[in-house]
């Protein structure tokens, strides 16, 4: 019965060879041990003699060609032996080991983030300015450029911020009727109480103060709030059944504000000073208030998601909002802020842009007002919608559309149960 | 708790003597443990403590330092457990491959079959015996997987440490100082075990960490005396086990100082205060207010002249100096 | 000789060829990651000092002894799954044959640095002494081992303090490529045991009953309180150090006679001279052994690779504290 010759394993790093030379001749009988032909490996050219005794019957790897481990080269067998191709006995693959892992139980090394260009902080130092809304330049210029600023240095410049933003205790009047003239002081105590502001509290100081820099404007349109109504009533039970929350109207008004912010891409962008940025993805952010005062998360990529899927992750987000336990990444990347004043009763509400975006949508509160339908005069539930828009990227056409968008949604909300065509975005 | 005042000889000596009574699978190997009633009984005396009730337990061995690590292998494999002793740390590199190569490898290389509970004890530091009898080479040990290794400076620790050593059942490196074997501290009477991987936090402070082991940890408490007249309050931190370490005491506390200085007498290039800087920086980098500050022996050796000696290895002065610097630093 | 213990020692050898034999053929085709040094030409050596063992008695093996482990009580399949490093295998894959242990039938394992065996071994023997076990150890090591400074440190040691262990040199006259007369400043390694107030006894390596004799008789006097010995069999490996090594360092006619010294035909010849043994039982021998060595590879071919993550798992053996 004729055998395989295979191409041996010769070193440790050997996958394949290449055949030099043939030492026998096919139809030559062949004496174990005797060499049978030259290899070239990665380290030299070595022979490789035969396992077995018999005639060299078929040489299937001729010299000059390259063949990897364990595979045929040759048939051995009985003179005149006939060689079956048998092309499914071959040698099993070299199973894949894998690399050994880089055993380390240290966290990986955080990504180098770019320097604050002349700015020399410890990373303490860094964390609190951040913390408190302090501008380390401003700071830095102050301190002079080769020194280095640290967390006391942070905290002292911070405190006099509040000093020179507080207002200085009015002079006393001089028609006081007190002898002195002079200037009474007054103190803390007796004119006004001072409440500590929160790290929140400066940050967000800070952050909306930039909004002062934007070019605003305002326009709003009034909305029938019938169907919208009648919509959410009629999901409202077998909503609650079904899916084990109270469907509100917040979760509506982010569904289709997100849908109209995709119909008008240019509410969804940020101005800078190299272009502006329309975003590939709606990161709605939805006003809520919470013990800390206002918070506002982000619902991502609320164009590409369902009714349910939205009402779900805004129901999400408020319970971390009460709950004090809203992750980095649930505040930050909004690329359009809707807040629904009408909550809180507000029927008019011309709100601060949320820098860097470029729109707000305020949402007031629903009142009735008469109107003529049919040729009669009915009550109808109404609501008023005002959108503030950054006026360097938004003009009067662009809001009026989107606010007919809105409007359209908001009008014939069925729409929003339609699922998304698989493949669109 | 009744406390009394014993040396760290004889604190040791104690360990050895509670444990050998509790198991009599303890022995002790090693050059001149014992030598007889007249013997050294202990380079360091440290067996001497053993002697009256264990002698027939204390093998002194010929001058061959891999056999004596290797037949202690070779018996903990067998269900002994020994205590190898090593006069100098130093020599423990004759038996490197060894400890290395078999005692921490065998757990595993067996599949968990066989464990090898063996102690290395060796004396380490610098006493002006020269080049090639004072080094501390923590950083070798804690390199390889599968040692434990403990640096007691005081007799509390040592007793303490030295029981739950021979408990363990992975091979420990258990390097004393010698400096400290004449040092007095409170032990109480009572049994006691200190468990690894629990650095020990000596005094509390607010303004800089400060952590030291072995022999420094004496020059460091010098230092936190002097600073608190300035008031300056130190955090002062004795690692006490370098394998497992304990990277979360010391993060906590430089979470709350925001500065940190660590000593060893190592050599400063790669000692074990270059792997607990690193570890401290990886977890509480936005909480440092300066760089960290390590302090270790100069990139050379320890010569017999007391001068050159002290040139090169860190004392009070050199501590001081380096918390002083992360406190001004700017 | 009792027959039954001849014929054994037969099936051992034959059984051990062809489990080595069947290793090169899984090493050619690529399928063993790493080294293997296979013990073909050596079977008399490790099987009869093996064999001249109690169950309880401990062995230090070196790399080359898959025979002698095998001999020891070793499964086969668990054998061929370490060295396929299969999580079935006797470490799970953590070893592979240059670490090979198997703590069930008292081998304490390859130290896979050379010269580690000795101090490690007087250890284990150390242990049986003062633990009063009434078990001996034996340690096997090669020529190359033997220049190693730990075997002068471990053979005093042993001598000293009396321990009950066998140091037996395994002496194939390589190590690794290096014949051993070129770097050895005796040619006969047991005239070492002198220096260490032991008997040396140089034995025939490919006569399993020689070596069986010698081994027994070292064991009696280790296990009577009396110390060890040093035993040296000269044998021949006829592979390469490892299984790619292709041994051009040797001279044609010294292989040539070696092979001539084959120790299994010899003792066929002797049991077949004694009426024990015959054509159609040698047959029988080689089927069972080759049915046997089946199974160990397709054992060890169908076992599954260990969990990557548990190389984390046994860094520490755990204790009470």
């Amino acid at each position: 019965m004729a055998s395989q010759v295979i191409l041996p394993k010769l070193t440790y790093e050997m996958e394949e060879g290449r055949i030099l030379e043939w030492l026998c001749t096919e139809g030559q009988p062949v004496a174990k041990g005797q060499n049978l032909f030259v290899v070239e490996t990665d380290k030299a050219a070595m022979e490789v003699p035969a396992e077995v005794e018999g005639t060299l019957l078929k040489i299937l790897a001729p010299a000059g060609t390259t063949v990897a481990v364990s595979k045929p080269v040759a048939w051995i067998g009985a003179a005149g032996e006939a060689v079956v191709e048998i092309q499914g006995a071959e040698a099993p693959a070299t199973p894949v080991r894998p690399a050994a892992a880089e055993v380390s139980a240290e966290p990986p090394a955080a990504p180098a983030k770019p320097s604050d260009d002349g700015v020399l902080a410890s990373p303490l130092a860094k964390r609190l300015a951040r913390e408190l809304g302090v501008d380390l330049r401003a700071l830095q210029r102050t301190m002079g450029a080769e020194k280095r600023i640290r967390e006391s240095d942070v905290q002292a410049f911070a405190a006099a911020q509040i000093r020179v933003a507080a207002p200085s205790p009015a002079p006393a009047s001089h028609i006081t009727p007190e002898p002195t003239a002079r200037v009474q002081q007054a103190s803390p105590a007796a004119e006004f109480e001072l409440l500590q502001l929160s790290p929140v509290q400066r940050s967000m100081a800070a952050h909306l103060a930039q909004a002062v820099t934007i070019p605003t404007f305002a326009a709003s349109c009034e909305v029938d709030l019938s169907n919208l109504e009648r919509f959410r009533e009629n999901l409202l039970p077998q909503w609650e059944k079904v899916y084990g929350f109270r469907l509100t109207y917040t979760h509506i008004l982010a569904a289709l504000v997100a849908r109209a912010l995709e119909a008008c891409p240019m509410l969804n962008t940020s101005w800078s000073a190299e272009g502006i940025r329309r975003h590939r993805d709606v990161n709605l952010c939805v006003a809520m208030a919470s013990e800390r005062g206002l918070v506002v998360p982000v619902v991502k990529r609320a164009n590409q998601l369902s009714l349910l899927q939205v009402a779900t992750e805004v129901a999400r987000l408020r319970k971390g909002a009460e709950s004090k336990r809203l992750a980095a990444q649930d505040l930050q990347d909004g690329t359009f802020t809707l807040t629904n004043v009408g909550m809180l009763g507000i029927t008019l509400s011309i709100p601060v842009i949320n820098p860097p975006q470029s729109g707000i949508l305020a949402v007031g509160a629903r009142r009735q007002q008469l109107a003529l339908q049919d040729g009669l005069i009915k009550p109808v539930p109404v609501a008023t919608i005002t959108l503030v828009a950054d006026h360097r990227v938004v003009d009067g056409a662009m809001s009026a559309e989107f606010l007919r968008r809105v409007k359209e949604w908001m009008e014939n909300p069925w729409p929003l149960l339609l699922e998304k065509p698989a493949g669109g975005a | 708790m009744t406390m009394r005042e014993i040396t760290y000889r004889d604190a040791l000596g104690e360990a050895l003597h509670e444990e050998m009574a509790r198991d009599e699978r303890v022995i002790v190997l090693g050059e001149d443990v014992y030598g007889g009633p007249c013997g050294y009984q202990g380079c360091f005396g440290v067996t001497r403590s053993v002697v009256q009730d264990y002698a027939d337990r204390l093998l002194d061995t010929p001058i061959a330092e891999q056999v004596i690590v290797g037949a202690a292998i070779g018996a903990a494999m067998c269900g002994m457990r020994p205590v190898a002793e090593i006069m100098y740390e130093d020599f423990v590199a004759l038996a490197m491959d060894m400890l290395v190569n078999t005692a921490a490898k065998t757990h595993f290389m067996t599949g968990g079959t066989i464990c090898v509970p063996m102690v290395l004890r060796a004396a380490g530091g610098a006493t002006s015996i020269g080049p090639q009898h004072s080094q501390m080479w923590t950083s070798w040990f804690m390199h390889v997987p599968g040692l434990y290794v403990v640096l007691p400076s005081t007799p509390y620790d040592a007793k303490g440490l030295l029981k739950t050593a021979m408990r363990k059942n992975s091979p420990v490196v258990f390097i004393e100082h010698k400096k400290l074997y004449n040092f007095k501290g409170l032990v109480p009477e009572e049994e006691y075990l200190i468990p690894f991987g629990q650095a020990n936090t000596l005094r509390p402070g607010k303004d800089v960490t400060l952590i030291a082991m072995g022999y420094m940890l004496h020059l460091a408490q010098q230092v936190v005396d002097k600073l608190r007249e300035r008031d300056v309050s130190v955090e002062l931190i004795d690692p006490r086990t370098l394998c497992p370490l304990d990277v979360e005491s010391m993060v906590q506390s430089v979470r709350k100082t925001h500065k940190c200085v660590v000593v060893a007498e190592d050599v400063r290039t790669a000692g074990p205060t270059a792997e607990i800087a690193a570890a401290i920086a990886e977890n509480a980098f936005e909480y440092l207010d300066a760089p960290i500050g390590r302090v270790g022996a100069r990139q050379a050796f320890i010569a017999h002249n007391k001068g050159m000696a002290d040139y090169v290895l860190p004392d009070a002065a050199r501590i001081e100096q380096a918390v002083q610097h992360v406190l001004d630093w700017s | 000789m009792d027959t039954r213990l001849m014929l054994q020692m037969h099936r051992d050898m034959v059984f051990g060829r062809l489990f080595e034999e069947r290793v090169q053929q899984l090493f050619d085709k690529g399928l063993i990651p790493g080294s293997v040094h296979l013990g073909i030409g050596e079977e008399a050596t490790q099987v009869g000092a093996v064999r001249a063992l109690a169950p309880q008695d401990y062995v230090c093996p070196n790399h080359r002894e898959h025979v002698g482990d095998l001999v020891k009580g070793t499964d086969p399949k668990r054998l061929m799954a370490e060295i396929l490093a299969k999580s079935t295998g006797t470490a799970g894959g953590a070893s592979g044959s240059c670490h090979l242990s198997d703590v069930s039938c008292r081998n304490l394992g390859v130290q896979g640095i050379i010269g580690a065996v000795f101090p490690v071994a007087a250890g284990a023997a150390l242990a049986q002494k003062r633990l009063k076990t009434g078990c001996m150890v034996l340690a096997l090591f090669g020529d190359g081992c033997s220049n190693e400074g730990t075997f002068h440190e471990s053979l005093n040691l042993s001598s000293v303090w009396r321990l009950p262990v066998v140091w037996l040199c395994v002496n194939n006259q390589y190590g690794m490529g290096t014949a051993h007369v070129k770097v050895s400043a005796v040619e006969d390694i047991a005239d070492r045991a002198c220096a260490y107030n032991m008997p040396g006894l140089v034995v025939d390596g490919n006569d399993v009953l020689a070596v069986y004799e010698a081994v027994s008789q070292a064991r009696q006097r280790a296990l009577a309180g009396d110390g060890p010995s040093l035993l040296e069999c000269k044998t021949y490996r006829w592979g390469g150090h490892s299984t790619m090594d292709k041994r051009l360092y040797r001279p044609k006619e010294e292989v040539e006679a070696w092979l001539k010294r084959d120790p299994i035909p010899r003792l066929e010849a002797l049991l077949r001279e004694k009426g024990i043994l015959d054509d159609a039982s040698v047959e029988r021998v080689h089927a069972d052994s080759l049915k046997a060595v089946d199974e160990a590879e397709e054992f060890a071919m169908n076992s599954p690779e260990p969990r990557p993550e548990s190389a984390m798992d046994l860094v520490f053996c755990p204790s009470e504290v």
